[in-house]
């Protein structure tokens, strides 16, 4: 039997009890990883990714599809929306207060560099391009910023991010554009240019 | 030839062109190195948002609590909560993992129905933004049932070394039972929760997070409800650098779930009471209605609180938003925010009227709860008792009072009240208004009685006619009214009942000489006339009271005063005065409907040596009178 998708799925229904990790180790980067650009918070992204899962958990019977990473995608991006709004009415703060005096959560010293990582020098440039990138993306508003990751990050099609979003396609294009241009406007000039 | 802005080359960069337009900007491409130009500037700067390309590992302990948690329908090891489950508690306990994949999976699987019917059908009716089903996401968390006693021989002597970047957090269940105490006097409120914890066999580390709550951290308090003797709380630690955070350290013998109780001070929570009052037609009775606002500006949601109020006096040397605004929970003494700031801000988000109109609250019996939502509002009991130098308020049932909401509440509704309205007429006190009170007592008598009356405004109205229509007549404070005390309200100056005293006469006599032939004494007899107007159609009782500087005084009331009038503009024999004080007569007299009097009054003062003459005259009157 092949490990596809599909196959696991089977698995998963008929009660093998390792199918659903292998699900979560298949995807569950991916999910985190839209998750994490989404919150900007590494603990609030660890939150929702459960919930994510524990939703997949709960309906994976109704998936009929062969490919699950855009539906898990879709269902992250819809849990986070649905936080997103609860926060609105609530204000909400993260319990995981900051250990280090930047304030950003810190990682140990080993997940910053990883074996066979560039040289610190190229890792301090990269480190200092995805805060700029993270911090843009951070200041779009909510649909935009969904629309972009799943577009350019998950390349979700325009009709699937109107799904997520319950929007109409002309309302995603927008959306995109202007994240795209806000974009344009936050980030960094590329290096050497203004030399 | 025309190039295009940036805006048409990032729609076609990235598709967002229709079909047509991305055709007419690729041709122009092609003839145009310019706009090429800029297109490749473009795509290279959005080149950077690469670099989050790519899938973010994936940590095996997030693996472990996902899968753990879809077993039980909830989160494991989730750090992210709101506010309003009050301020963040957390266990931090330093092998939580290792319990986590211990327990059986019994439990966990029946975790998520532990609050029982009870609980959901209260949300079930509810369209409160707290569901049901959040309520257990939050709440939840694998309860053991059993609790297992180890030996005490087996705990470490010492604490573990626990560095803050080594403890691990796991969610506490919301309290199960809260209780808050509000003090009115001073900005001060008693928070006390229940909730289980559970705890590892050992040493254990308790976190507490505040954030944006005016909680006095001097004041937190963790008390075990079962175990006393196997649970020590050892000390409270406020860790450094970080500010609103409290940990515990709990030294325990006990495996599993246990009841704590913790307790704090918290700021920005008031409560205030205020009336309306209807008077009847001819201003004989009284409707008393009494509310009380709950109002919160803490900073923290409380969810199904049993809410006390305090009536009384507290004295508080600091005061706990001062406490709370610290930076080090003891000191030093320094506030790191300017503490009329913190009060301002707390203001701010204390909700203005509209507000409440809004969602229905006010003036209205039968709108919403909180959103103004469909369901009925039940009027709540209030349950009052007295404590030694308090009286306490407990509002029947629980209540949830969310951050900047406040909530108005019927503590009393007594009708027929017997009122006396009284109009009163004082220079030393009032100047020349006269002052209409109206009066009544805190007893069975008076319909009333059952509970002292908080401080507040009450707002009077009267029924002008069968139609129930109602004028407003003014809003008075009422002081604290202890039982059988008097209750008098100041309605302010009346303008259709005036008292004006006309001096008539002024003159001396009675000259008495020392032995040097200078005068020592005389007496100054003055005439007095008081017009007393009532322009209103009920009769109005007036108190006029006079001041005549001198405790050496005599007053004759001149005959006419006899022709008096009663309510029921019948004559009476004597309109009388009594001696207020030493220095002050008190006239007392009913002025009939629409009627104009004139009183006349003789006072006769004693000076100097004049007084002994007084005295005499009043000794030998009592020395008459004992006879």
């Amino acid at each position: 039997m092949d490990d596809s998708d599909r196959n696991l799925l089977d698995a998963f229904r008929s009660g093998q009890t390792g199918a659903f990790e292998t699900i979560v180790r298949r995807h569950g980067p991916a999910v985190l990883g839209y998750l994490t650009k989404m919150t900007h918070n590494r603990e609030q992204a660890e939150d929702l990714f459960q919930e994510t899962f524990q939703k997949a958990h709960k309906y994976a019977a109704a998936f009929h599809g062969d490919n699950l990473r855009p539906w898990l995608v879709t269902i992250a991006a819809r849990t986070a929306i649905t936080r997103r709004q609860q926060e609105k009415k609530h204000t909400a703060v993260s319990l995981s207060q900051p250990i280090c005096a930047d304030g950003i959560h810190c990682g140990t010293l080993e997940t910053t560099l990883p074996a066979g990582a560039p040289q610190p020098a190229d890792q301090l440039i990269l480190d200092e391009q995805r805060r700029q990138v993270r911090d843009a993306l951070g200041k779009l508003p909510e649909q935009q910023r969904t629309a972009l990751i799943l577009n350019y990050y998950h390349q979700f099609t325009h009709q699937q991010i109107a799904e997520v979003l319950n929007c109409s396609v002309g309302t995603v294009k927008t959306h995109l554009f202007r994240a795209l241009k806000k974009m344009a406007a936050l980030l960094p000039d590329p290096a050497g240019e203004n030399q | 030839m025309n190039h295009f802005n940036q805006d048409i080359l990032i729609q076609y960069a990235f598709g967002l062109l229709e079909a047509n337009a991305g055709l007419a900007v690729r041709q122009h491409l092609d003839k145009c190195p310019e706009c090429r130009q800029h297109l490749s500037e473009l795509k290279r700067k959005f080149s950077v948002m690469s670099v989050l390309e790519g899938d973010v590992e994936l940590p095996d302990d997030l693996v472990s609590k996902t899968l753990m948690s879809k077993m039980a329908g909830e989160k494991i090891g989730a750090f992210y909560r709101k506010v309003w489950i009050g301020w963040a508690a957390a266990a931090a306990l330093v092998v939580t993992a290792l319990w986590i994949f211990l327990p059986d999976s019994q439990n966990k699987i029946g975790a998520a129905d532990r609050f029982g019917p009870k609980k959901r059908e209260q949300f079930k009716d509810s369209r409160d933004y707290l569901s049901y089903t959040k309520f257990i996401q939050d709440g939840a968390q694998p309860v053991q049932n059993s609790v297992k006693i180890v030996s005490s021989d087996s705990i470490p002597d010492s604490p573990p070394f626990a560095p803050a970047s080594a403890i691990e957090l796991v969610v506490l269940p919301a309290p199960d039972t809260m209780q808050v105490t509000i003090y009115n006097t001073a900005d001060l409120t008693l928070v006390r929760d229940i909730r289980r914890l559970t705890l590892k066999p050992g040493w254990n580390w308790l976190q507490f997070m505040w954030a944006e709550t005016l909680i006095d951290p001097t004041s937190l308090s963790l008390q075990p409800l079962e175990y006393a003797d196997k649970i020590d709380t050892q000390q409270l630690v406020y860790p450094a650098r970080l500010k609103d955070i409290g940990r515990w350290l709990i030294r325990s013998e006990v495996e599993g779930a246990v009841s704590f109780e913790i307790t704090y001070f918290v700021s920005g929570l008031s409560w205030r009471a205020f009336y309306e009052g209807t008077l009847n037609e001819d201003e004989t009775t009284l409707d008393l209605k009494g509310f009380v606002n709950v109002a919160n500006s803490s900073g923290q949601d409380f969810q199904n609180a049993q809410t006390r109020l305090v009536v009384g006096q507290t004295r508080l040397t600091e005061t706990i938003n001062y406490l709370a605004g610290r930076y080090y929970p003891y000191g030093p003494d320094v506030p790191q925010q300017d503490e009329k700031y913190i009060y301002k801000d707390a203001l701010k988000k204390v909700p203005l009227l509209a507000d409440f109109a809004q969602t229905g609250m006010l003036f209205s019996d039968t709108s919403g709860r909180f959103g103004g939502g469909a369901f009925k509002y039940e009027i709540k009991d209030i349950q009052k008792e007295a404590l030694s130098e308090y009286y306490l308020y407990t509002i029947e049932g629980t209540e949830d009072l969310p951050n900047a909401w406040a909530k108005r509440l019927e503590s009393l509704d007594a009708s027929g009240i017997p009122v006396k309205s009284l109009y009163k007429y004082d220079e030393d006190r009032y100047g020349t208004d006269t002052i209409r009170f109206i009066s009544f007592k805190n007893d069975a008598a008076h319909k009333l009685g059952n509970t002292p009356l908080p401080e507040g405004n009450v707002r009077l109205y009267r029924r002008l006619n069968e139609k129930k229509n109602l004028s407003y007549i003014g809003s008075a404070e009422v002081k604290y009214i202890p039982v059988n005390e008097d209750a008098e309200l100041n309605l302010g100056a009346a303008l259709l009942v005036k008292v004006e005293p006309i001096q008539i006469d002024s003159r001396t006599d009675n000259y008495t000489f020392n032995n040097n032939g200078d005068i020592d004494g005389w007496d100054e007899i003055e005439s007095w006339q008081l017009k007393l107007t009532n322009t209103r159609q009920i009769p109005a009782e007036i108190e006029i009271t006079r001041n005549f500087g001198t405790d050496y005084w005599e007053l004759k009331i001149d005959d006419y005063w006899e022709s008096g009038i009663n309510a029921n503009g019948n004559s009476t024999p004597h309109a009388a005065y009594t001696k207020h004080d030493k220095s002050h007569a008190r006239f007392t007299l009913v002025l009939a409907p629409r009627s104009e009097k004139t009183f006349g009054y003789t006072v006769t003062k004693y000076q100097q040596r004049r007084s002994e003459y007084y005295v005499e005259k009043m000794t030998a009157q009592s020395k008459e009178q004992e006879k």
